[in-house]
């Protein structure tokens, strides 16, 4: 849906120009968005999980699907109450990422 | 330290936690503990829907978050059709809802029963993920409890600029995400206790060095972000 949005936009969207200076946020964004992806992206799941496993431990991999969790439920609780932003720090970091081509909630 | 009683009356510390870290032995306690705590509270009597509503719902929006198919499954007619429709709506990877949407919603079921159901199907949302992350196999809610809903009266409650649900007045004083839910204050409660284990204590969140010696902060920014990104949240 990111590309979808981004292409029918045409916004380019590079989450890899936030990882400078992150040793394996590689294999963080991997598991991040496998972890995203619909049931049927299981076996893509699983080679992510061990990626990161391998690659920084199991507590890492744990507190990373914690991380996860929480913004699986924190964007529903965005969308669902119509939460907008008030912060124009937050307004420019969005812009950055190319948040500007989501569907927005007018206040 | 101690642990307070859960909504159900057990012991946080019971078996439940403790098979959670023992399927996955690097899952911290507290971290289990606040799993343990919302998987009950999705099965128990919330303040304006009954535990049998909530189960259904809850597993209305675990269903669909996952599912690839066009069409939304069937649910078990528990719960009011309007608030079923509209869990299987907000358990979408991406829901697109607009005020339209929610004022139709609203005018069926109320603006409390709204807000319930959006914090229901969110740390619903939360559970199912962190089971699938952590690499745990599909589980069974609990069955429901049997409560009705307590229909606590609400604090003092006003319009919101930054929100279309109605919150605990004043309004606007908190960011929006956090005024979200203040219309139903044990809602609130659950949502943030999850939070608060799941990403970073509140009272640690101006701390841009927190950690807790696995993910620093910058990399749990990382992983927020794609997750924001993959559902397309502007917020």
């Amino acid at each position: 849906m990111l590309s979808w949005s981004g292409k029918t936009a045409g916004v380019a969207v590079d989450l890899r120009s936030m990882t400078v200076d992150i040793a394996h946020a590689d294999v963080l964004l991997n598991f991040a968005r496998a972890a995203t992806s619909p049931a049927a992206d299981g076996e893509a799941l699983s080679r992510a999980r061990a990626s990161l496993v391998e690659a920084m431990g199991e507590a890492v991999m744990v507190d990373a699907a914690a991380v996860v969790a929480n913004f699986e439920m924190m964007t529903r609780l965005a969308e669902g109450t119509g939460a907008v932003l008030h912060n124009m720090a937050s307004v420019r970091a969005g812009t950055e990422v190319g948040a500007d081509s989501f569907a927005r909630h007018d206040p | 330290m101690t642990h307070a009683p859960n909504r159900l009356g057990g012991n946080p510390r019971g078996h439940d936690s403790d098979y959670l870290v023992a399927m996955v032995p690097a899952v911290r306690s507290d971290l289990a503990e606040a799993h343990e705590r919302t998987w009950r509270a999705l099965a128990s009597a919330g303040t304006w829907f009954s535990s049998s509503e909530r189960r259904s719902l809850a597993s209305t929006a675990m269903t669909t978050m996952w599912s690839t198919e066009v069409e939304a499954p069937d649910d078990d007619g528990s719960a009011p059709t309007a608030a079923s429709r509209a869990a299987q709506r907000l358990g979408r990877g991406f829901p697109h809802v607009d005020r339209e949407w929610y004022e139709s919603v609203r005018d069926e079921i109320g603006p409390l029963a709204y807000v319930e159901l959006v914090g229901l199907v969110a740390v619903a949302a939360a559970a199912s993920s962190f089971r699938r992350a952590v690499g745990l196999p599909e589980r069974a809610l609990p069955e429901a409890s049997g409560h009705e809903p307590s229909r606590i009266p609400p604090p003092e409650l006003t319009d919101a600029t930054w929100n279309w649900v109605p919150v605990a007045a004043p309004a606007d004083r908190t960011a929006a995400v956090v005024q979200a839910l203040t219309a139903v204050p044990a809602t609130f409660g659950e949502l943030w206790s999850l939070a608060d284990a799941q990403y970073i204590p509140d009272a640690e969140m101006v701390d841009p060095k927190w950690t807790r010696g696995t993910l620093t902060r910058i990399e749990m920014e990382l992983i927020a972000t794609r997750v924001s990104f993959s559902r397309e949240c502007h917020y």
